[in-house]
């Protein structure tokens, strides 16, 4: 039996705990910028999800990376090797660019991504999809235990905050997708590519310009019937036949849901300084800090 | 980019409003940050339905708000990481005091141990003093089922409670016989 003096306890005790207490200003601001925040990704989201279903009932497939099929003088379980052994070995600072087709449907984002031997560093500028100007900006470092520290600029407020916590554990795509789908696991980047090269789904069909590259190309087509929709995805992986690491990946889905191409640039930089610097939040002059949650 | 007369609606309701929607947050979730991402869900939510909500946004907010914390609302690692810091089990990591509910609200720290949906139940009829028939219109169940969570749920704070004043009567006992705790 519970006593009546538990529970008016417990009534003064949430009272008390949450006296004082107001609502900040800008919620919905915050809640509409995070909302746009998220259709950014959610179309890498949705054909993750279809991926990942993909990855699980593959019906039909176009082979395997092990297949050898030669072309040229390169084969598939040639051309993954390699590229596998570069994503493991890779030092380098991976600049990407990330936009869609057609534009509209994601912010571009020039992203740079280190996993050093100190930690992981990340820093990312979002664009707006009209304008073309920089509306976001944020960065993040994590130890080698995986505390995060969370910078984050808003331009148009002329604010930024910042943050700390204990970040979750790293969660790769595996086969499901080749990049990430969140802003946390993009220290993982290189091993979450890794990963997809070494599922099968993977096959070599020749070389293909790419900004002056004479690329190599790796094609993933799987298909998946939901329902009376047959879904395809269709991911493509092309690789510097000089260093064996990609610099170009674009995702395709043709289900209704996630017909959207999503496409990634790399530039591999050594990690110099001047280059560890573009990994560096800088606060403007004159920006105010807030609260992160403001 | 053109201002949404709907958004500055909202703000204004918020400024009215939004204090208590965000105290409830806050026992939902144990602490001002959190509840402020729940209040913010929530607020994603109403402006993804867009024109579609008519009437009280008050009454909408509330019932997504206790619904997420009624379903477990996770956002990513985020919360989850807050969480953590706020229970004081971060690997490693010295809890937040700026976070946390203060100490000597022990009843409210324990809310935070019981399955939301007991949280929830507890919230609306003791802080919300909310009859089981409107907290069970709230939380979209029967008002038996509110009912049953709450005595579940106060039972279970109880035992807690009970369990951690015997524990600090143990230490009290250990301090005056001069035994190392």
């Amino acid at each position: 039996m519970i006593s009546t003096e538990f529970e008016e306890r417990l009534r003064e005790e949430m009272r008390h705990a949450t006296t004082g207490i107001s609502a900040p200003s800008g919620l919905v601001r915050r809640a509409r910028r995070d909302r746009r925040r998220r259709i950014v990704s959610r179309a890498s989201a949705a054909c993750a999800a279809v991926a990942v279903a993909v990855a699980g009932a593959v019906i039909v497939s176009n082979g395997t990376t092990g297949a050898s099929r030669d072309s040229g003088t390169y084969t598939t379980a040639y051309v993954v090797k390699h590229a596998e052994s570069a994503l493991d070995a890779v030092n380098e600072i991976a600049s990407v660019r990330y936009m869609s087709s057609p534009s509209w449907v994601v912010s571009p984002m020039d992203l740079w991504v280190y996993d050093g031997p100190r930690g992981q560093a990340y820093r990312a500028e979002y664009f707006d999809v009209f304008s073309g100007g920089l509306f976001e900006e944020i960065g993040m470092t994590a130890t080698p235990a995986n505390y995060q520290t969370w910078t984050d600029v808003d331009p148009a407020r002329k604010t930024w905050s910042k943050q700390s916590y204990q970040g979750p554990k790293p969660s790769r795509t595996g086969c499901g997708t080749p990049m990430p789908t969140s802003l946390t696991s993009f220290p993982e980047l290189a091993a979450g590519l890794r990963e997809y090269l070494a599922c099968g789904t993977l096959r070599y069909q020749g070389k293909q310009q790419v900004d002056g590259v004479n690329a190599l190309k790796l094609v993933s087509v799987e298909h998946q019937r939901q329902g009376k929709t047959l879904a395809t995805m269709i991911t493509i992986i092309w690789v510097d036949p000089a260093s064996y690491l990609p610099v170009r990946l674009t995702t395709q889905g043709t289900h209704p849901a996630v017909s959207v191409l999503m496409r990634y640039d790399f530039r591999w930089l050594p990690p110099t300084r001047a280059n560890l610097a573009l990994l560096t939040v800088r606060i403007p002059p004159g920006f105010t800090q807030i609260h992160p949650l403001h | 980019m053109a201002k949404d007369p709907r958004a500055g609606e909202l703000e204004r309701f918020l400024a009215e409003r939004g204090g208590h929607l965000l105290r409830a947050a806050v026992l939902l979730t144990g602490s001002k940050e959190a509840g402020e991402d729940l209040v913010q869900a929530a607020l994603e939510r109403l402006l993804r339905r867009g024109p579609a909500v008519h009437g009280d946004p008050e009454a909408y907010l509330r019932r997504i708000i206790y619904h997420l914390a009624a379903d477990g609302w996770r956002r990513g690692g985020r919360w989850r990481a807050r969480l953590a810091l706020l229970r004081g089990d971060g690997e490693g990591v010295a809890p937040d005091r700026s976070v946390q509910v203060e100490q000597r609200d022990e009843l409210v720290r324990l809310l935070l141990r019981l399955p939301p949906g007991q949280r929830a139940a507890i919230v609306l009829r003791y802080w919300e003093d909310l009859s089981d028939a409107e907290a069970a219109d709230v939380l979209g169940c029967s008002a038996s089922t509110v009912r049953s969570s709450a005595a579940r749920g106060l039972h279970r704070l109880r035992e807690l409670s009970g369990a951690r004043a015997a524990v600090a009567a143990d230490h009290v006992a250990a301090d005056q016989r001069g035994r190392p705790q």
